[in-house]
């Protein structure tokens, strides 16, 4: 037969031109790819049938003919189907009866973040991220759906290509949560991010899914020709608000009036305590120095990353290479961060049946750290508390390491940390994932992956001589932690049609999960100056400590979708999962989900309607799946080997056994209303979801003169439900275009049930954060502060009967808040007109309280030797009476108790806040312009984070979550010092060739 | 090549089929932690190592002892949890008052369940045996007592029999809890009857270690049992038999004072020196770094603490007073070795360590051992020599008269029995060196305690003397839910 040329032109539906379109002669592999106008070329025999492919395009076929010429128009956009990323495959969204949220890069493209997971913040109805603090490289407490646990953790099953990560926080604590492990994830390779919320989207992540499952999928080439990107942006950050503490001389004049009222605190009268008082340390407010601390500590931080790839392909390989840098000083000095990613992927067809691939991404990122938080080196901490009348130079500008003997309570200043504390975290993680896919016969394939992490986090710690970590001869300390996690997953899919429209996929499979983590630590300190800053030169080493924990997790699973002309869908999924971290008896448990869901609007008799009402889809599922994530030997009865006395080695009882230990158990309800009006302009879904949480792995606490404080079993029931509702509307759609998406959710969380007997577990310095049955997970349990005596200054409280008492008493605890917001989401609102683009982002969280701990310290009308807020200003004196604040009563100094310092409602605040945390002004230039220069796109933007916020909260910045009780679940809505959010501007541009 | 793929596919996916045997590295099981002499040997360190701690015998129970005399120290540390013990206004929620009940209950358990094991082991060597169980006695019973002493909800009536004071003391707990069926809900036995467990474990750990010996360099053995069981005696002014274990520790121990108290403290030189009885040892990687005494006493660590102007003023009773018409017209110079070389610029310096921090918290030293001796001695037969001899020896060692060519002059200062008239006079005089001598090391509010006496602003007896029991006990433990102390 005659070979002859075939030539012609693929557009979309608007008569756009469509490059890349893939062009294959039916039942062979021989192909073309469209240019960048969409010509292609193909050599063909007579009869042939030409298939034209493009990703979120109908394939069509066609057969040539006698045709010489044959221009194709692929299906439009309302043709489209999304495609979404679900547990061990994809999935069209209409066949979808899960709930399942997307991120796409483009969301998050040029959105100025340190850890990728910030970017889910907002983005994704019911999906409630706050970072710990501002501190670069601090981790984000992620809750998908609410908290479903107390003891074990609550944050979502990450999935990055297959391979599930392990979340940990790593690294010297430093006064707060230490180092995110996720830190070493390069968000500029995502492509993106698919949170599955319900358990049938989750089940076949088994005893690991009950928090929800974030998947990730990094970039991969696709089929067309080479395309270039490059660009990046660059700016400044700065606090979104540092607080108000009170200058030189207003801490002088109210020390004085604190050492006179602690005076009468203990039973002097008033004539007697200024007398004495006077002789008692006493601060000339005329004559002190005032050093501004904080402003000595900040700066204005700076920000760039800048990122190069190219990616395309031919119609048997694809390809990708990229890199980026990231470069950050935040706005405390001397924390930084620099992350530098590359990543590399290849996907070849070996045959028409035969595919394999390969995607290799290392990452190395550097941070400087600070201590931060609950630490006196911590140089935000630092400043705010130490007292303004310190001096922070000497006349010929040393920094002075000695600022008086009376108000140090530490060594070093915060200016001294700074300057002679050298701390930093190197992440270097490769991730890497390899695979085979074989179709066997018509609609089964067999896929082989296997994907690994390998990551090793290496920490240099030196602080010198004059700093309060180091002195009095400096210290040092290096981690050295190194993890193997790997996963390898066996699929077999079949996919068929039964005929008439009845569609059949199912699935089964293998998967296994090892990690191995070890690490030393070594200390030192006494060192022969600070100009040596190894280890080696420390002449007493002062810690050495080791980890090597290790556990695996199997599963096999299986699942079986089935719809009828995609109207009717049904889908059952099943995972038999086992985990070493399970008592011997108890290793495997099996998890099933199904779910059904009804195209209604595909129905005839909807016809009518569908002018206005063009969607409309009912869905629900139920199922269970677990949450495993507690330590590695739990269940076991152990005798620690850490108990080394005077050299010589030790071991000493840690753990009580627990041979029915097992995964917790997560039941399910999901019940969605997808919907779409005016022919999907405005699309959405309205989801209710009710999880129960039961044999919740819960440290329950046992009489300590057993000589241990606590259990691990599992016992207790917890609660979560809600509401999310989801909205995008695409408002105007002619040269002005404006796109508004609105994401909602609310979250009732209660604890259930608890142990036998224990009806609440207290948490916190001072029991403030309890789990309590009837109970939010974590309400605040506080005395109710009622302001001051008019007559006397003292601090009020309401005691159980509702009187106003000026006694402070435990016993007069009632639940006064609770960490989870009322309803939280997001706003994202998108105006283009022309090649100008304007997006807005707002992020919002209403109805939560925040008990600010460290009030007790900055906020107790100076009742020891720190610096106070500028709120304390209106305290009372004789002449005060009518004052908001107590009278000052120096306790540190003077004695007697408190007035006012307890933890109390006082320090609890409305946590609610809206806050722009993304606002785009990006202009891409006309093509025509662009094209007579070599380039096919060039957009420039200016970007700004956290420029905005709402709020009543009395602390410098509401999106704060120290991690205080030791316990993430428990403690959320706490904060100890944790530094304010950046405040981001940058500029930019990107570039695709 | 299709079939081939889908074979090895599936021959591979059989292999990856289970899950592997994954043994802890950093633990062993508890049945393998006391099978045999060796475990036990490294269970006894456990022991030791969980008494370290710093809410235990690592410097706590020294420390709060101060805090609350809070009369020889000034506290102006920012912990509200230490305010609150110095203010004596606890609250049941306050940190140190949970960590130290907890940690000396985890200790207790630690050494039941090396009595426990051994009790039910027969193959052991009975020389290990009995050295290895009189140690764990004696941990259960330095325990105990250091709770009851905090806990109870007074202290021991001075002079009373332990039948007499049936106030609540703490629980006793004799059993180990090594598995979960073992747990159990004590409530509170009277004080008296924790002072007999206590007495009663002394005494099995001194006949015990008297027979097999006791532990290695910083472990315990028949003579701190002893000094214990003194000290026991003398919280509930039993002079009598204060004065009997005292003279066998005197005449059988081999102590000696060392040449200057300073060697006692001075890490390099002083650590288990001839004086040491009983002492904690701190190295520079274990224990430390961690709220030790030396943290919060050292000028260069927290620096938390200042020594009194009350504290400093008591070297004028010791010396001055003392100075007589021979000591002016000679222009001897007198000085006090505890107040120029341990306290340095208002600042406590018998834990020196601020690089590291791992000064030896000081148990007992044979030092206290002549004062109690002497006390109890004067209290049981009036004053006499002996007496005399070891009031002199402790505070000779300390206070240095020289001519003006810096020469020793010895003899000038020292006490006299005619500088006494009444037996009480020189018990005062003992009481004051034993303030001087020993402050600082755990004994300021304890002796206060035996003599009916409280902190300023208190009585014997008050409510707020008595520490709670901390919240957490009384959440989980119905039994001590309806025990808990007066006032709170």
């Amino acid at each position: 037969m005659a070979q002859r040329t075939v030539s012609g032109k693929v557009v979309d539906d608007t008569g756009e031109a469509l490059p890349g379109v893939n062009v294959v002669i039916k039942g062979t592999t021989t192909g073309v790819t469209t240019d960048l106008d969409g010509n292609y070329q193909i050599s063909v025999e007579d009869g042939a049938t030409l298939v034209f492919s493009y990703v979120g395009f109908e394939t069509q076929e066609i057969a040539v003919g006698a045709r010489t010429t044959i221009d194709v128009t692929l299906g439009g956009a309302t043709e489209l189907q999304e495609v979404v990323v679900v547990a061990f495959g994809e999935q069209s969204r209409k066949t979808l009866s899960s709930s399942v949220s997307s991120v796409s890069a483009e969301d998050i493209a040029n959105v100025s973040v340190p850890n990728f997971e910030r970017n889910l913040q907002g983005r994704a109805a019911g999906v409630n991220v706050q970072a710990a603090s501002g501190t670069l490289g601090a981790p984000a407490y992620i809750r998908v759906r609410g908290t479903s646990s107390i003891t074990a953790s609550s944050q979502p099953l990450i999935v990055i290509d297959g391979v599930p990560l392990v979340q940990e926080n790593i690294g010297t604590t430093a006064g707060a949560n230490g180092q995110s492990a996720l830190a070493a994830i390069n968000s500029n390779d995502i492509a993106s991010m698919e949170i599955l919320k319900d358990a049938a989207g989750t089940a076949l992540y088994g005893s690991r899914a009950a928090n929800g499952v974030i998947l990730i999928t990094t970039k991969r080439g696709q089929a067309g020709k080479p395309q270039v990107n490059f660009g990046g942006y660059a700016g400044w950050s700065e606090a979104t608000e540092l607080p108000e503490i009170l200058t030189g001389p207003e801490f002088a004049e109210m020390w004085n009036e604190s050492i006179i009222g602690g005076l009468q605190g203990i039973g002097f009268d008033r004539a007697t305590a200024e007398s004495v008082g006077a002789g008692i340390l006493p601060l000339d407010p005329a004559t002190v120095p005032s050093t501004p601390w904080l402003d000595l500590v900040t700066q204005t931080g700076s920000v760039s990353e800048f990122y190069a790839n190219v990616s395309g392909g031919d119609e048997s390989t694809r390809y990708y290479f990229g890199a980026t840098r990231r470069d950050e000083e935040g706005f405390i000095i001397g924390n930084e961060l620099r992350r530098t990613g590359i990543r590399a992927s290849v996907d070849k067809d070996l045959t028409d049946k035969i595919r394999a691939g390969l995607s290799i991404s290392p990452t190395r990122t550097e941070i400087n750290r600070i201590f931060e938080e609950n630490e006196v080196n911590a140089p935000y901490t630092f400043s705010f508390l130490i007292s303004p009348v310190q001096a922070n130079t000497d006349e010929e500008g040393n920094l002075i390491d000695d600022p008086g003997v009376f108000l140090r309570a530490f060594n070093g200043t915060p200016t001294i940390n700074a300057a002679e504390i050298d701390f930093i975290a190197i992440n270097t993680q490769t991730l890497t994932n390899t695979y085979l896919e074989v179709d066997l016969i018509d609609g089964l394939t067999a896929r082989s992956e296997f994907g690994a992490s390998f990551f090793q986090y290496e920490e240099r710690l030196r602080a010198g001589e004059r700093t309060t970590r180091g002195n009095p001869a400096g210290s040092a300390r290096g981690v050295f932690r190194n993890r193997l996690n790997y996963t390898w997953t066996n699929l077999l899919t079949y996919r068929t049609s039964l005929g008439d429209g009845h569609n059949l996929q199912v699935q089964t499979g293998t998967q296994y999960q090892s990690s191995r983590t070890t690490q030393v630590q070594a200390d030192g300190t006494g060192f022969p100056g600070d100009a040596f800053t190894t280890l080696a030169s420390a002449a007493t080493p002062s810690v050495i400590d080791g980890v090597d924990t290790e556990f695996d997790f199997f599963g096999i699973l299986g699942r079986v979708a089935y719809d009828f002309n995609q109207k009717y869908l049904f889908s059952f999924n099943v995972r038999r999962d086992g985990s070493s971290r399970f008592a011997e008896d108890n290793r495997y448990g099996t998890f099933m989900s199904v779910s059904a869901g009804w195209n209604i609007s595909d129905e005839a008799f909807f016809g009518g309607a569908s002018e206005i009402l063009s969607t409309l889809k009912l869905r629900g599922s139920y199922g269970q799946v677990g949450n495993a994530e507690i330590g590695n030997f739990d269940a076991l009865a152990l005798a620690s080997g850490t108990a080394a006395y005077n050299g010589n080695p030790g071991t000493r009882a840690n753990q009580l056994s627990n041979p029915e230990l097992k995964w917790e158990t997560t039941t399910q309800l999901d019940v969605s209303l997808d919907f779409g009006f005016l022919q999907d302009r405005i699309t959405g879904s309205f989801t209710y979801f009710n999880k129960q949480t039961e044999d919740l792995l819960l440290d329950v606490p046992i009489p300590s003169t057993t000589g241990f404080t606590i259990l691990t079993q599992n016992i207790g029931e917890l609660e979560n439900s809600g509401i999310e509702i989801e909205l995008n509307a695409s408002i105007l759609q002619g040269p002005l275009t404006w796109d508004l998406g609105v994401n909602v959710a609310t979250i009732n969380n209660e604890v259930k049930a608890l142990a036998p007997g224990v009806d609440i577990i207290r948490f916190g310095a001072d029991g403030e954060n309890v789990v309590e049955v009837g109970q939010p997970l974590g309400a605040f349990s506080l005395v109710r502060y009622a302001g001051v005596d008019p007559n006397n200054g003292d601090a009020l409280y309401i005691n159980s009967d509702g009187d106003e008492v000026n006694v402070f008493n435990l016993n007069d605890r009632v639940i006064a808040g609770d960490p989870f917001p009322d309803y939280f989401g997001g706003i994202n609102s998108t105006w283009g007109f022309k090649g100008l683009e304007l997006t807005t982002f707002w992020q919002f969280n209403v109805g939560n309280d925040v008990f600010r701990e460290e009030g007790q310290f900055s906020q107790t009308n100076l009742q020891s030797i720190f610096n106070q807020e500028k709120n304390q200003l209106d305290y009372w004196t004789p002449t005060n009476t009518d004052a908001s604040i107590p009278q000052p009563r120096n306790t540190a100094i003077i004695g007697g108790p408190s007035n006012g310092g307890n933890a109390s409602t006082r320090y609890l605040e409305d946590g609610s806040y809206i806050r722009l945390k993304t606002v785009t002004l990006a202009y891409t230039l006309p093509t025509e312009i662009t094209q007579k220069i070599g380039i096919q796109r060039i957009r420039a933007f200016a970007s700004g984070q956290n420029l905005l916020t709402f709020t009543n909260y009395g602390g410098p910045d509401p999106e704060v979550n120290s991690n205080r009780a030791g316990n993430a679940n428990v403690s959320q809505g706490n904060t100890f010092f944790a530094q304010p959010q950046a405040k981001t501007y940058t500029f930019g541009l990107n570039f695709t060739l | 090549m299709k079939n081939r793929i889908l074979i090895s596919i599936l021959s591979l996916a059989l292999f990856a089929c289970d899950l592997g045997d994954i043994e802890p590295t950093e633990d062993i099981t508890l049945d393998a932690a006391f099978a045999d002499e060796t475990a036990l040997g490294f269970a006894l360190n456990g022991m030791y190592d969980a008494y370290q701690d710093d809410d235990v015998g690592g410097g706590f129970t020294i420390f709060v002892a101060d805090l609350i005399a809070n009369n020889d120290i000034v506290f102006s540390g920012s912990f509200t949890s230490l305010q609150e013990v110095r203010s004596k206004s606890v609250t049941t929620s306050n940190v140190q008052i949970g960590a130290t009940w907890d940690d000396h209950y985890e200790t207790i358990n630690a050494a039941n369940a090396i009595i426990d094991a051994i009790e039910n082991n027969d193959e052991l060597d009975d020389g290990f045996a009995g050295a290895a169980r009189g140690q764990a006695l004696m941990m259960r019973a330095v325990c105990h007592f250091e709770l009851v002493r905090l806990y109870g909800q007074t202290q021991f009536v001075p002079g009373a029999t332990t039948d007499a004071n049936t106030q609540l003391g703490v629980p006793i707990v004799t059993e180990p809890t090594l598995a979960s069926d073992q747990i159990t809900f004590p409530g509170r036995s009277t004080v008296g009857q924790v002072y007999d467990a206590v007495i009663a474990d002394l005494q099995t750990a001194i006949t015990l270690m008297d027979a097999n010996g006791g532990g290695s360099t910083g472990q315990f053995d028949e003579w701190g049992a002893r000094a214990y069981l003194a000290r026991v005696y003398l919280q509930m002014a039993d002079y009598a038999n204060v004065l009997a274990i005292t003279n066998e520790i005197i005449t059988g121990g081999g102590f000696a004072l060392v040449p200057s108290l300073r060697d006692n403290f001075f890490a390099a030189s002083g650590e288990f020196g001839a004086e040491s009885i009983i002492e904690v040892s701190h190295t520079n990687d274990d224990g430390p770094p961690g709220q030790t005494l030396t943290d919060f006493y050292n000028v260069n660590s927290r620096d938390d603490i200042d020594v009194s102007a009350e504290y400093l003023a008591l070297e004028a009773s010791l010396t001055n007073a003392r100075m007589d018409a021979d000591i002016l017209a000679n222009n001897y110079v007198v000085s006090d070795e505890r107040y120029t070389e341990l306290i340095i610029g208002g600042e406590v310096n018998k834990y020196e360590d601020a690089t590291n921090e791992a000064d030896n918290p000081p148990v007992s030293r044979y030092a206290e051992i002549l004062l109690s001796n002497a006390e109890a001695s004067v209290r049981v037969n009036g004053r006499n020599a002996t007496a005399l001899g070891y009031l002199n020896a402790v505070r000779n060692r300390s206070i240095n008269v020289v001519d003006v060519n810096g020469d020793p002059v010895a003899g000038v200062i020292d006490y006299t029995l005619a500088d006494f008239t009444t037996d009480q006079e020189m018990i005062d005089a003992i009481l004051l060196e034993r303030r001087v001598e020993l402050a600082f090391e755990g004994y300021s509010w304890h002796d206060m305690a035996r003599q009916n006496l409280a902190p300023a602003g208190f009585t014997w007896g008050a409510n707020a003397l008595a520490w709670p029991i901390p919240q957490g006990e009384v959440d989980v433990n119905p039994t001590i839910a309806t025990q808990q102390n007066a006032g709170y």
